[in-house]
């Protein structure tokens, strides 16, 4: 049995219940739009282990019997409105929610795509470029400051060649800085510590690895966030591609440090050959890509779930 | 000597007895030592780090005094990733501040070549304190006995787990440490109102001597209920308890455990970020002599 968690409005959710369809894999959609209500979870934690079930309208489900799980943490946002609460109040009973099905997540034995303590290290894109380094990815060269001399510095150092983007998960959106960006806009960097890299030139490639399974993409866009490109007026286009063996073997080893089932790694490759690596999604929308290209990503996510 | 031997960063708040007293132990002792108060750094403090796989070039600027990094030599580290004031964290771009703080926080400590409490691992960045199935979920060979414990929506179940408990429970919400004892029918009253609006986490309430065991580097410091130095042989615990601080990464933490009449120690939750303003000065002392003598191993606490 696969459980697939999230809400029903979700293109991935969406294309994985598709894909279990397909397979005829046995599954049961957490509806995450009716939790609490529809559907209900109870799960006990004693000597003998962990026990318990997850329910909807239809069945119940023991989660002894479960295979593998695919969870989707999407914002909340439209969730049951209970009244007589304030907003407050309202978030603090989301998470209390939301943590009685995480912390399941977190303790079932089968697969788990992907566990909430595997995924937190995306919350922070400099943390998870030393695990890229450390599994023998290049990382650009890179500033986190909140000083603008800093910043006019580095900018001279990487030869007028510098992006800019969030620390954090947050509003993570990259910018190419400008000469004009270096007067009077700068001195906002005093009150928010932030992110400069020197540019890398290059094709972008995502790289989805399913358990030891990758799936190469290349991007061809002209926008400096290809994720934007239809926003910005860009042109995009991908294909599937090979990718050399130790930079392949390097993803799935940084994958599986983070204990990662499934996981897009953005990299780019250089003229000169060189992969760069950005940083490593945990919950990645790999529609995007299976639809542009015909990869099988979510056909290998549901035999990894069916086990 | 003093000034060979490197600068000693305190991130936190002035206010916690803990970065309080270890400060005050490390002047006392001749050491180096800058405050940065996390609830008053932004903006004003001047960060700059350029990371990279060997080394960790940067420095840090605050109220005119310049830190290299290589000068510091230890940091104790007791923030909680809000540098802004309360007022710019009620607005969405003082989150995001905060937000890019802790990225920020998290990767420094988690870089520098020093001595960091704590450097704290991924899977904790968010979780402060650690209830029963956080512990069950990030160390599955705790060498501590677990109280049952229940998570559900239903009543039915919990009623159930009430039955099949036949003692009292704690209530705690999952995202918060507090609890409350449920043992009378007012109790179980109170209990029922929250069914449909919270999930329910029960606890089986195991009965015994509640001790505090802080665990900072090699040592434990064991203290009562009451907050005073507990006087009874720590051997029978402090084994298991720094291999829950090492299996989590952790120099410092707090385990919350009970000693049962036969014998069996429970462990209820640990802290990775413990207060000791509840402890007495005795214990609250001991406890920042031993983060003295971690953060600086040459240095004798006073």
């Amino acid at each position: 049995m696969i459980l697939v968690c999230g809400l029903v409005a979700d293109a991935m959710v969406e294309l994985m219940c598709a894909r279990l369809n397909d397979l005829g894999y046995d599954y049961m959609l957490f509806d995450q739009l009716h939790y609490p209500g529809q559907y209900n979870l109870s799960w006990e934690l004693g000597e003998n282990g962990l026990h318990g079930y997850l329910s909807s309208p239809e069945r119940k489900v023991d989660i002894a019997s479960l295979t593998g799980v695919y969870a989707r943490y999407v914002n909340y946002r439209g969730g049951p409105v209970r009244t007589g609460f304030s907003d407050l109040e309202q978030q603090m009973i989301d998470a209390e929610y939301q943590l009685a099905l995480m912390q399941l997540l977190d303790l079932l034995p089968c697969t788990v795509v992907n566990r909430v303590k595997a995924s937190t290290s995306n919350d922070s894109k400099i943390y998870q470029a030393f695990l890229a380094e450390s599994v023998g990815l290049r990382t650009p060269r890179t500033l986190a400051t909140t000083d603008p001399d800093e910043v006019k510095a580095f900018y001279e150092l990487c030869g007028q060649q510098v992006i800019y983007k969030s620390l954090s998960s947050i509003r993570s959106i990259v910018a190419r800085l400008s000469y004009a960006d270096l007067g009077e806009r700068l001195e906002r960097v005093r009150n928010c510590p932030t992110q400069f890299q020197e540019y890398v030139d290059g094709e972008d490639i995502r790289v989805h690895i399913v358990h030891d399974r990758v799936f190469a993409t290349e991007i061809v866009s002209d926008a400096s966030d290809y994720r934007y490109a239809a926003r910005d007026g860009g042109s995009l286009s991908m294909q599937a591609i090979d990718i050399p063996d130790h930079v392949a073997e390097a993803c799935v080893r940084m994958a599986q440090s983070l204990g990662l089932a499934l996981s897009g790694v953005d990299l780019r490759r250089t003229p000169d050959g060189e992969y760069y690596c950005f940083e490593v999604n945990p919950s990645p929308g790999f529609i995007f890509y299976e639809r542009m290209t015909g990869q099988p990503i979510s056909e290998a996510v549901a035999r990894l779930l069916h086990g | 000597m003093a000034e060979h031997m490197g600068v000693i960063l305190i991130v936190g708040r002035i206010e916690d007895p803990c970065c309080r007293l270890v400060h005050e132990q490390l002047t006392q002792a001749g050491r180096d030592v800058c405050v940065l108060p996390e609830d008053r750094l932004l903006p004003g403090l001047s960060f700059g780090w350029q990371p990279s796989r060997d080394t960790q070039p940067g420095n840090i600027k605050y109220h005119g005094r310049e830190i290299d990094f290589t000068d510091i030599s230890g940091i104790l580290c007791r923030a909680w990733g809000v540098p802004v004031s309360p007022q710019d964290f009620e607005t969405a771009d003082g989150r995001y501040i905060c937000a890019e703080w802790n990225a920020l926080l998290m990767a420094w400590l988690h870089r520098m070549p020093c001595i960091v409490i704590n450097r704290i691992k991924p899977e904790l960045w968010y979780k402060a304190q650690l209830n029963v199935p956080d512990l069950a979920a990030l160390v599955p060979d705790l060498g501590f006995r677990r109280p049952r414990s229940i998570v559900t929506t239903s009543s039915d179940d919990a009623n159930e787990f009430c039955r099949s408990v036949r003692g009292p429970l704690r209530y705690s919400p999952l995202t918060r440490s507090s609890g409350y004892r449920i043992e009378t029918e007012a109790d179980r009253e109170k209990l029922a109102a929250l069914n449909g609006a919270l999930p329910l986490y029960l606890t089986e309430r195991v009965e015994g001597r509640a001790l505090d065991v802080f665990v900072v580097g090699s040592e434990v410091v064991l203290v009562d209920n009451s907050g005073r130095l507990d006087g009874e042989d720590s051997s029978a615990v402090t084994k298991d308890c720094l291999e829950v601080s090492r299996a989590l990464g952790l120099t410092f933490c707090r385990l919350s455990l009970v000693a049962t009449p036969h014998g069996d120690w429970y462990c209820l939750g640990l802290d990775r970020t413990p207060q000791i303003y509840q402890c007495t000065p005795d214990a609250q002392r001991r406890i920042a002599q031993a983060l003295v003598r971690a953060l600086s191993p040459d240095t004798e606490p006073l």
